[in-house]
């Protein structure tokens, strides 16, 4: 019998299902914008940018759930910080402030994640 | 020039001339003002207060206050205002395809219960002012070709009507419009069919008059003055071009037929063959009790340089009263001397009756792109507050002459303190790793009217050609005396190149910014933004204001940034301003609405202290003047969200038009 642990409980990710959702809802939030006449961004690079963002955001929400503890889930981590407060900034500079307010919420699951219960390294 | 000299008071006691017999005055003598005397009171010439319910002209009346007496809309109200209807002309373009960029500056025209709106595509279409549905269109055909410009322009159209127009009989009341090619087109108001009368099968050819150093056509951008029953009739070209074009011509036309009655011209015939343009290419003023048409004169050409007009051309960069019904000239007040800096006089004029020390003054004021407000009496051309002639600096280009002096208002105070190099944006700087301070070290600058440079970066311009007070000129309040103008901060740079290194350059030219020839000149030049690599303005922040001046006192009754830079999408912090183009209205409900800001917004501020009340987000910059009316009991106020260039590529094709919920 192996003296590692041999099985890791599954985790529920709160933090990283946060942020997937927020992702969306960010991403569908500017997308409306972006193709909505008289948004007062439609067909602006900006807001393009912030999509791709806030897609960018979404694939990091999803590496989480994947990655399990270690540096590679560290650096996701990293990232998920990084294009959090970038995103929001740019969402604020689009006066898009529903956006800003899921993009927190979305801020809200990379503490949970950087701060919450770690999962466990898996061992064979 | 037309009989000029008769009309002249040479008074050199009246002329400020101190100190302009300086050391160069033996290469350039200041030309004294041209002023008049008056044997009208300033009670007897004041304006009555406007009380009607219509926008029939492009400033709202021929004052160019920009006024609207009505009051449904107020400033306790005005944060409910709601967008009734919004009509969109399909005339525009992004440049993008065949067709040139369009930019569209018109002021929509409220008239025969109807508004009028002429499009960048040459068409005119009559709308109803309560619903939006299209009442009928014109097209004029016109060749979409941007011949004289670097963009499709219009500032829309004019309205004239007979005194007592008869049911029924065609071009009674007529809509005019004029195109990129000279021709300017007159219809009937009610039908939109061509007024047969007018010219030849209600097109008269402006063209045709088109004969000393013509190179482009006399484009028809700005709708015409409708004064009684004249069109008085400008004309735009290309003037950073050529050395030598079509030297300035204004001509009144006949409304009903289009014929000539008068034509003006600024550049006296001896100079007109070594120079050209100081054209009339925006909208002017009249006063009917005096009967003077008040016209801003530009610069003559080439734009940047002025060796071959040596001698003084008194009425360029001027404004300029003439006498209604002879187009001779009464008095005229030059606002930069020997102009190198395409400070063209850009605005009507707005006249006022204002009280001074007590004692009414019959004004006129002239907004400029030097953000200087000049202050006039509109009866003789003389000074309200000092203007003082001060000395300016000295150039060293060979051939060139430079003037010792310049006009300074005293009061209001300048727009901006063009007195000292604007400071750098730190963020820029940063931003560019120090290629704004590299830049600025590059520049000449000896302080205002820094003249042309062939050195380093060249000199810089502040305000420049594109800065300061646009053709939205000052809207006024004839109740409390309260003038409203927008103004921009830009600084460009402006280099003269010898002709062998300019053709090596590459040549990008756009709208007020890049290479331009100046063919015939031994200089070509270049105007750029004094920007960092990543499109940011080097110079630090507000870059647009609305400032509301107490004319009793000339005196600053509030200012604040207006609107907020927007690039890509982004919005910079509203507390740093906008470049503006476009202007304001004034209501009589204490409401200033404007648009004319880079972040496409259409605003309403308080008229006495300043504070935003109300926006909303349009298609496009606003750049032009909001129309203020009123139909059927009900007050609106409409805007033109059209684009230009000189701002962000951003064009739109929308007429929007907001009033109070019901």
């Amino acid at each position: 019998m192996s003296t590692s642990a041999a099985y890791a409980p599954p985790r529920r990710h709160l933090g990283a299902k946060i942020m997937i959702i927020a992702a969306l809802v960010a991403l569908a939030i500017t997308a409306w914008r972006f193709f909505t006449p008289l948004s007062g961004v439609t067909d602006s690079g900006g807001a393009m940018t912030t999509m791709l963002a806030e897609l960018v955001l979404f694939i990091l929400g999803v590496l989480l759930v994947q990655t399990r503890a270690g540096g590679l889930r560290s650096f996701v981590v990293f990232l998920a910080w990084v294009g959090a407060i970038g995103t929001i900034f740019a969402a604020s500079l689009l006066h898009g402030w529903w956006t800003v307010a899921v993009l927190v919420i979305y801020a809200v699951g990379v503490v949970i994640e950087t701060f919450g219960a770690k999962p466990s390294r898996s061992a064979i | 020039m037309n009989g000029i000299k008769k009309h002249l008071i040479a008074a050199p006691a009246l002329c400020l001339l101190a100190g302009v017999s300086n050391a160069q005055a033996d290469t350039y003598s200041v030309p004294p003002p041209l002023l008049a005397p008056s044997s009208i009171s300033a009670e007897d010439a004041k304006l009555p207060i406007p009380s009607g319910k219509e926008w029939d002209s492009f400033h709202g009346q021929l004052s160019a206050q920009k006024y609207s007496p009505l009051t449904q809309i107020n400033k306790d109200n005005v944060g409910k205002l709601t967008k009734v209807w919004q009509y969109f002309t399909g005339d525009m373009s992004t440049g993008t395809g065949k067709i040139p960029p369009s930019v569209w500056s018109a002021t929509p025209i409220f008239a025969n219960d109807t508004l009028y709106v002429g499009t960048p595509f040459y068409r005119i279409i009559a709308l109803d002012p309560e619903s939006g549905k299209e009442k009928w269109t014109y097209d004029t055909k016109s060749k979409l070709v941007a011949e004289t410009q670097p963009a499709l322009k219009s500032r829309g159209v004019a309205y004239w009507q007979e005194k007592a127009p008869q049911q029924g009989v065609a071009c009674q009341k007529m809509v005019y419009l004029g195109n990129m090619t000279a021709q300017l087109y007159a219809v009937d108001a009610d039908t939109g069919k061509p007024c047969e009368g007018f010219g030849k099968n209600g097109v008269v050819d402006v063209n045709q008059w088109n004969k000393v150093n013509a190179k482009w056509p006399l484009s028809q951008l700005q709708p015409p003055t409708v004064i009684g029953d004249r069109l008085i009739v400008g004309w735009a070209g290309k003037d950073w071009e050529y050395e030598v074009e079509s030297p300035g011509s204004l001509f009144a036309l006949n409304a009903r037929t289009g014929e000539l009655e008068w034509e003006f011209k600024p550049i006296p015939d001896e100079e007109a063959g070594k120079t050209g343009t100081a054209n009339i290419w925006t909208a002017m003023s009249y006063d009917p009790a005096l009967g003077l048409l008040y016209i801003p004169v530009s610069s003559p050409s080439p734009n940047y340089w002025g060796g071959n007009r040596t001698k003084p051309i008194p009425l360029g960069t001027s404004t300029t009263a003439l006498d209604i019904n002879t187009g001779k000239v009464v008095w005229s007040r030059q606002w930069v001397h020997h102009d190198l800096w395409d400070y063209d006089i850009n605005s009507a004029p707005t006249l006022m009756d204002i009280t001074v020390n007590g004692k009414p003054v019959a004004a006129l004021v002239q907004a400029t792109k030097m953000g200087f407000l000049f202050t006039v009496d509109r009866r003789t051309g003389e000074d309200v507050w000092p203007i003082e002639e001060r000395p300016v600096p000295q150039g060293d280009i060979p051939g060139e002459v430079y003037s010792p002096t310049q006009p300074f208002p005293t009061k209001p105070a300048p727009l901006m303190d063009q007195s000292k190099k604007p400071a750098i944006w730190k963020i820029a700087d940063i931003v560019g790793f120090g290629q704004c301070t590299k830049m600025w070290d590059g520049l000449e600058y000896n302080g205002m009217y820094s003249p042309p440079s062939t050195k380093g970066n060249g000199v810089l311009a502040y305000p420049d050609s594109a800065g300061g007070v646009q053709w939205g000129g000052v809207a006024f309040d004839p109740v409390s005396q309260v003038a409203i103008v927008n103004t921009s901060h830009i600084v460009q740079m402006i280099k003269l190149w010898d002709r062998a290194s300019y053709d090596k350059q590459p040549k990008t030219a756009g709208n007020e910014n890049g290479f331009y020839p100046q063919i015939g000149a031994p200089y070509g030049m270049s105007l750029l933004n004094a920007q960092n690599w990543a499109g940011m303005p080097c110079w630090a922040p507000p870059f647009g204001e609305i400032v509301a001046i107490d004319m009793r006192s000339g005196d600053v009754k509030w200012r604040r940034p207006m609107g907020a830079v927007q690039q890509w999408g982004w919005y910079m912090p509203e507390d740093m301003g906008s470049p503006t183009i476009g202007g304001p209205a004034v209501t009589a409900g204490g409401v200033v609405f404007i648009g004319a800001s880079m972040d496409a917004k259409v605003r309403a501020y308080a008229l006495d202290d300043g504070k935003e009340l109300w926006s909303d987000i349009v298609m496009a910059p606003a750049v032009a003047n909001p129309a203020v009316y009123e139909y059927k009991g009900r007050q609106y106020v409409a805007f033109v969200a059209g684009g230009n260039s000189i701002m962000k590529d951003q064009v739109g094709d929308q007429v929007v038009v907001y009033a109070l919920p019901k």
